[in-house]
């Protein structure tokens, strides 16, 4: 009984790779509002948002499998939200089935619970058959089949009879003498109905009233053990159950956060697409009207956005104006990358992008651009550590790195980095206002010039144009009031 | 007559041994290599005592070499995996039946009523079954080897023989046509409300399998089974005995039986297999706690012993309190060797902070403790000092308030530890007369290295006096080494060198791994 909605039937075993800096991730990228959204006040669905997040899928077809999975979800918004309702009511396993001290009343109550768990199976079902229609996806066509397999009408009441049967009180089992004349090999053992007269002559022991308190926690103990093997049958069945439902809830989850997410970015007028996404190899990007979702929620207004037509890039210099939207459009970039990769709807028109191993940020910390000593080698120690996990294929947003220091070494530091992370298979995006690293790729066909666009008047547009780097930097006035001159 | 694995002969192994730790064992953190050995860390982190009696062998270094090679004979020929495992089942099971013996020995010297039932007999035919079963299955094994050392092949010689005694064939006979009834007995057992009932068990069927089948697809995909075999709670032993007892109304004959075979064989069981048993742990509990080493490649052997100091050396040795608490860690464990050849009889060790000095000292000294237990050292080949004593002079953890205070307590127990010193004596000076003045710590420290020439015993010096390494011909100065590409990075390793001083500063970049070249490095992996 396996699900299928977040995962393909067969996948390999990590279709994914886990984010190895998610909090870096989640402050450079604003991702906390997004996810904010997306839960709307729902902590289950938060918490599967966001491990998806954080878990980016390594293949176009884990993704377009998710991806179809979203689509039905798209035309049956109710139906999903209904069936997440279900499995969310569920009690789960009590911390006590741990405790060893109370075998007897764990059986009794895992008896309970799997009556409970098997109702809502069999409610699930009825629920995913009512209301699921025209459903195209493989993952939402394999829950149907599995839950009309698995929980026949038959089979539910078959199992509420015996599972009536086990709540008797009176325990029969059969036992063994041990090595050392303990008596073992307890087996829980079926009454026969008309057994009672037999037992009528059979030696026989009676509790003492004087000491019935411990001798009655004697004789439960013995029960106990007697029950102790069905109660973990008990107990397996209802473990999976519950990881099933569980599982459940979560996978629905993520889908029921992406619905929410798509509302609420039409209510602000914006759009959202499902991408499309290009093998490993591939070093093409296109985008249309990409803009920074954090930032339309934190305004709650439509924002700017922008678009792209790259091919055979490995390097993207991002100078120009400052306060013009570089910070912007960089976030904007790494939001939809790690969103395309994990299922997820996008906040552009359309969005290609090929499927990155991991996305690394290395953004500048504003809270330490007075402490100019120690901030770059914090810095470093920073990429010191992006360094030991990063591998080939990934993507690294660079954001303002390294300009702690003066021109000349903030731009050898940068070059040494950058020219390494290139030649070594790693895409790279540097917003940067350092023009020695700027200008060291100008004339190298791997690298796409874009400059944030300012008009004559000095008003700034936000939008970000393919453009190589002006000598004069804008901000001049701005760098000399935050590092002296 | 074999007596004992840990002597010779009997005369030695009555001789009064140490009850508690030398006076050198913190300074060279043999008590935490041997607090890890003795103790057992058991569920949430408490550590209990596992010694077997056998702390006082561990605290109790040996002068005489005829002990020393009869138990590196003993521990060598242990290593052998198969021998030891061998061994290790037989002397674990036949020291757990002797303790499990005691406890119902003394349970029964107390004459409680409450312990004359079937339930202390069925220990005691535990202990009977395991007892035979144990001793009769390795006296087979072992009678298909032989021994090269005289410990293990006079044990051998003394267990066959006692295997094949009438004694013990006799009693293993009765105890296993007891055993085979006993194993035919099921019954089954009714509880209600307040009332139990006993009877012949008559094909009932079992409830949970069916439950088992029933839920089968709810089941068969978990990996992992839930099957938590919680320790069960021990059920009332009274009310075990009363059920024992109902039983035994069902079964008479088996039981009558039962309690003749008990009283018969009450003092059962063999002293001086036991002895062995208890004892043998003392090599088995080594060579368990350096194996994790070897098979990180730290290679240990077992040292020549020496009466004179004209040649001494290790190679490959290292800090073996150390070694274990980095196993889990990925660096490599630093090895150093020393050589030490007449006239020199002196290591003064500079350089570096940080840079190994201290850790070379300790593994100096753990050797030759270690060496006279009579236990393979640290290290590919040695050659040590077969010594009378090991005096250790190191810096006292408490603050003494006052400079002129510390250097006087220095002073004192630097005297103490001449005084009790001889030819023959290992010593062992760390960090002395670092609290004060450049000009007083040079002076006494000469007074300090000339007092030590004229003793004549091996001996190390750690310090931060270059001078001291270059008193004279019974000097052998020795730095701790940085390397030497520009990064002044530490090696942890000590070797021959003249003294100097070198600081070290890192480039930035650098530093962080993240050059062009490393970072293209560490990128192409």
């Amino acid at each position: 009984m396996k699900i299928c909605l977040l995962f393909q039937e067969h996948c390999s075993d990590k279709p994914f790779l886990q984010c190895s800096t998610p909090t870096y991730l989640n402050t450079d990228l604003e991702l906390g509002r997004i996810l904010e959204h997306m839960a709307d006040g729902d902590s289950t669905i938060h918490k599967s948002c966001e491990e998806a997040l954080f878990c980016p899928l390594q293949s176009p077809e884990a993704i377009k499998h998710r991806q179809a999975v979203l689509q039905d979800a798209f035309q049956n918004p109710d139906a999903v939200r209904n069936l997440y309702k279900t499995v969310a009511g569920i009690d789960s396993i009590p911390a006590f089935f741990s405790s060893p001290a109370r075998v007897l009343e764990n059986f009794y109550a895992a008896v309970e619970l799997l009556a409970a768990y098997t109702k809502t199976l069999l409610d699930l079902r009825n629920t995913a058959e009512k209301t699921l229609k025209n459903i195209q996806s493989a993952g939402f066509r394999h829950l149907l089949d599995t839950l009309r397999r698995e929980m026949t009408d038959e089979y539910f009441s078959e199992v509420q009879k015996h599972l009536s049967e086990l709540k008797n009180k009176d325990i029969l089992f059969s036992a063994k003498l041990g090595g050392d004349l303990r008596i073992v090999d307890y087996t829980l053992r079926r009454m026969e109905k008309d057994s009672w007269l037999r037992w009528r002559l059979s030696p026989s022991y009676t509790v003492k009233s004087e000491e019935r308190l411990y001798e009655f926690e004697d004789l439960r103990r013995r029960r106990g053990h007697a029950v102790s093997e069905a109660k973990n049958i008990l107990l397996q069945a209802a473990r999976f159950l519950q990881s099933f439902l569980a599982t459940l809830q979560k996978e629905l989850a993520f889908y029921v956060g992406c619905l929410n997410l798509a509302d609420k970015m039409h209510s602000l007028g914006m759009p959202v697409c499902i991408p499309t996404l290009l093998p490993h190899d591939s070093y093409e990007r296109s985008w249309r009207g990409l803009y920074d979702m954090s930032l339309a929620l934190a305004t709650g207004s439509a924002v700017v956005g922008n678009a792209l037509e790259a091919a055979g890039k490995r390097l993207y210099l991002i100078t120009g104006a400052n306060q013009g939207g570089k910070s912007t459009f960089l976030r904007s970039i790494g939001q939809a990358q790690l969103m395309a990769q994990c299922g997820m709807p996008v906040g552009a028109e359309s969005f290609t992008a090929p499927v990155r191993r991991e996305v690394f940020t290395h953004f500048k910390k504003e809270e330490d651009a007075w402490m100019k000593s120690g901030k770059l080698d914090e810095e470093l120690e920073r990429m010191d550590i992006i360094a030991g996990r990063l591998q080939r294929g990934s993507l690294v947003l660079f954001n303002e790195s390294f300009a702690s220091t003066n021109e000349p070494e903030g731009s050898e530091i940068c070059c040494q980095i950058t020219r390494s992370l290139v030649e070594n298979d790693v895409e790279v995006f540097a917003v940067t206002h350092l023009y020695t690293y700027a200008s060291a790729f100008l004339g190298d066909s791997g690298t796409q010039f874009l400059l944030a666009e300012r008009l004559e008047d000095s008003r700034r547009t936000f939008k970000i144009l393919p453009g190589e780097p002006l000598e004069t930097a804008y901000g001049e006035d701005l760098y000399k009031k935050i590092f002296g001159s | 007559m074999f007596y004992s694995v840990l002597f010779p002969i009997k005369e030695q192994h009555d001789r009064p041994r140490r009850q508690s730790e030398p006076e050198y064992f913190q300074d060279l953190h043999l008590n935490r290599i041997f607090d890890s050995i003795l103790m057992r860390e058991e569920a949430f982190g408490k550590k209990v005592q596992m010694d077997f009696g056998l702390k006082d062998v561990f605290y109790t270094p040996l002068q005489d070499p005829e002990v020393i090679s009869y138990r590196q004979e003993v521990l060598h020929e242990l290593e052998d995996d198969s021998l030891r495992t061998m061994f290790t089942a037989f002397a674990n099971e036949i020291y757990a039946v002797s303790e499990t013996l005691k406890e119902i020995r003394t349970l029964i010297a107390t004459m409680e009523k409450e312990y004359d039932n079937y339930l202390t007999r069925g220990r005691f035919l535990h202990c009977v079954e395991r007892y035979c079963n144990t001793i009769s299955t390795f006296s087979s094994e072992i009678a298909k080897r032989s021994f090269r050392s005289a410990g293990l092949r006079r044990f051998a010689e003394y267990l066959e023989q006692y295997a094949a005694s009438e004694e013990f064939n006799k009693m293993q006979n009765h105890y296993r046509r007891l055993r085979s009834k006993l194993s035919s007995v099921e019954f089954c057992v009714l509880i209600q409300n307040d009332t139990i009932r006993i009877r012949r068990y008559e094909g009932q069927a079992d409830h949970a399998r069916e439950l088992l089948s029933l839920l089968a697809r709810f089941t068969r995909e978990e990996s992992e089974k839930y099957s938590v075999r919680h320790i069960e709670e021990m059920p009332d032993i009274r009310m075990e005995a009363i059920i024992l007892d109902m039983v035994a109304e069902l079964y008479k004959d088996i039981f009558a039986d039962f309690k003749k075979f008990c009283l018969q064989y009450k003092n059962f069981g063999d002293e001086t297999i036991f002895r062995f048993c208890r004892e043998i742990q003392f090599y088995l509990l080594w060579l368990n706690y350096i194996m994790p080493l070897r098979r990180r490649g730290l290679s240990f052997c077992y040292p020549k012993l020496c009466k004179s100091a004209e040649h001494l050396y290790c190679i490959d040795g290292f800090d073996l309190a150390l070694a274990q608490r980095n196993i889990n860690k990925p660096d490599i464990v630093v090895t150093n060797d020393f050589e030490m050849k007449s006239p020199e009889h002196i290591f003064v060790i500079t350089g570096a902070n940080q840079g190994g000095k201290t850790t070379f000292a300790r593994a100096f000294g753990q050797l030759h403790y270690l060496a006279a237990l009579g236990l393979c050292v640290p290290g590919r080949r040695a050659a040590l000092y077969l010594c009378d004593n090991i005096l250790t002079h190191f810096e006292r953890e408490e603050e003494l308030s006052e400079l002129s205070g510390k250097l006087q307590d220095d002073l004192l127990r630097l005297h103490r530890l001449l005084g009790l010193a001889t030819r023959q004596s290992i010593i062992i000076i760390n960090e002395i007369f670092s609290s004060t003045t450049l000009r007083d710590a040079l002076s006494l420290g000469k007074r300090m290295m000339e007092d030590l020439v004229e003793l004549g015993a091996p001996a190390i010096v750690v310090t931060f006096l270059d001078d001291l390494a270059r008193h004279g011909p019974e000097t052998v100065s020795m730095m701790s080494i940085v390397k030497e590409d520009g990064s002044a990075e530490r090696t942890f390793r000590i070797m021959r060198k003249p003294p100097d001083g070198l600081a070290y500063a890192i480039q930035l970049l650098k530093k962080h791994g993240l050059s062009y070249e490393q970072l293209s490095g560490r990128l192409a992996k």
